[in-house]
């Protein structure tokens, strides 16, 4: 389970690519094929240049959507933990 | 020395024969060293094997595809009496950088492709040396910048179609239905790109549309994902709808990041060049009415 002041960085074990606007992420081990909608996208641009805070992508995801913030927490822990248990991306709390 | 190059020739003759080639150039049998070459989709393979009743086999079963090219590989096979016939057609594959290893009941193989050179110790069967090569080449397609894919393949005045999907799809419907044309295959598809080219090869690995192997090759003009429908339509996908429902049908190996990023981009590039059509067809051959 994901924690608030968890860093987060993309898996070794996924590979990127875009397609016009789409982003598809490919995982290594099962080649499962992920994409993402506009808030999916929009955290993915945070996390794919390295580590990630937690807190920050919610306060990011916040500045660009006028959602209730208990709301928006919530959802986007459940999208990085989604992202966790496919192997996505990894716990870097270095 | 006129009398010893009468001998050999005679025992190359004789050797030749025995094994069945039809052309002595694609083969070199003299004691201790017996060989021939085969060369599917652009890729050419040297089977090195001193079992003279399996060799005969390996050139009966891929007599369209032998050749005289030079090696991209070199496979030394033994046959092993003491294997099993295969319970299924499922193999044991492990590819991690460049060494691969394949296994099943009736057979165990390991390659080394930074010395283009491996093994496989099976059964006196050709089926065996066939569940390798589709791997050997499937795996070598990628560096051509095309990939093997489960599909039918058909060239039909001049143009090459590809019509793809999983097992009950309908390829080798399409391929039975399309008996007018050359069928490059009816179950696995060759695809290379040559100087930019997108081309199709027949290969020798078919389904259940025996007898039909031939070696031709024909330009990629349109790639379809078959479906059986009530009435012959076409429609075209957006091109991440296309990328996902062709990636799950190239033959792959899950875990290798470098093969399955090769294959990704491979497939990316295709479909910004050619073609890709949904199918929805009727089991006769009115289906080539909607496919222009």
């Amino acid at each position: 389970m994901i924690k608030l002041n968890d860093n987060l960085q993309p898996s070794r074990d996924i590979t990127v690519r875009s397609i016009g606007d789409e982003v598809m992420i490919l995982t290594l081990k099962d080649t499962c094929l992920y994409s993402m909608n506009e808030v999916g996208k929009c955290i993915w641009g945070t996390l794919s240049v390295g580590p990630a805070n937690v807190n920050a992508i919610i306060k990011s995801v916040s500045s660009e959507y006028d959602v209730e913030a208990g709301l928006i927490r919530e959802d986007v822990l459940d999208f990085l933990n989604e992202l966790l248990s496919k192997d996505i991306v990894e716990i870097s709390n270095k | 020395m006129a009398r010893l190059k009468h001998e050999t020739n005679d025992r190359q003759k004789r050797v030749t024969s025995t094994i069945g080639l039809t052309d002595s150039k694609h083969a070199f049998n003299t004691p201790g060293e017996r060989w021939l070459m085969l060369t599917i989709a652009g890729i050419s393979l040297r089977i090195n094997c001193s079992d003279e009743e399996l060799l005969g086999l390996v050139s009966n079963s891929y007599s369209r595809f032998l050749s005289n090219s030079m090696p991209d590989l070199i496979i030394d096979v033994e046959a092993d009496e003491s294997l099993i016939a295969p319970m299924g057609p499922g193999v044991s594959i492990k590819y991690e950088g460049d060494f691969l290893s394949v296994s099943r009941e009736d057979f165990h193989a390991h390659m080394d492709f930074n010395h283009r050179r491996g093994k496989i110790t099976q059964r006196r069967a050709v089926y065996s040396l066939d569940a390798l090569l589709r791997l050997l080449v499937a795996i070598k397609l990628v560096d051509t910048g095309g990939f093997l894919l489960h599909g039918a393949s058909i060239i039909k005045d001049g143009k090459g179609y590809i019509f793809f999907g999983p097992s009950g799809s309908g390829k080798s419907t399409i391929a039975a239905l399309s008996q007018n044309y050359t069928i490059l295959g009816d179950e696995l598809t060759a695809v290379c790109n040559v100087d930019g080219k997108y081309t199709l090869y027949s290969t020798p690995f078919w389904g259940s549309t025996p007898g039909k192997t031939i070696k031709a090759s024909g330009g990629l003009n349109g790639i379809y994902r078959i479906y059986h429908g009530l009435y012959n339509r076409r429609e075209k996908p957006d091109v991440v709808s296309a990328f996902k429902t062709l990636l799950p049908q190239i033959i792959r190996f899950d875990g290798h990041k470098t093969l399955i990023e090769k294959i990704t981009d491979n497939a990316i590039n295709l479909l910004q060049e050619v073609e890709f059509y949904n199918l929805y067809f009727l089991p006769d051959e009115s289906f080539w009415e909607v496919i222009k």
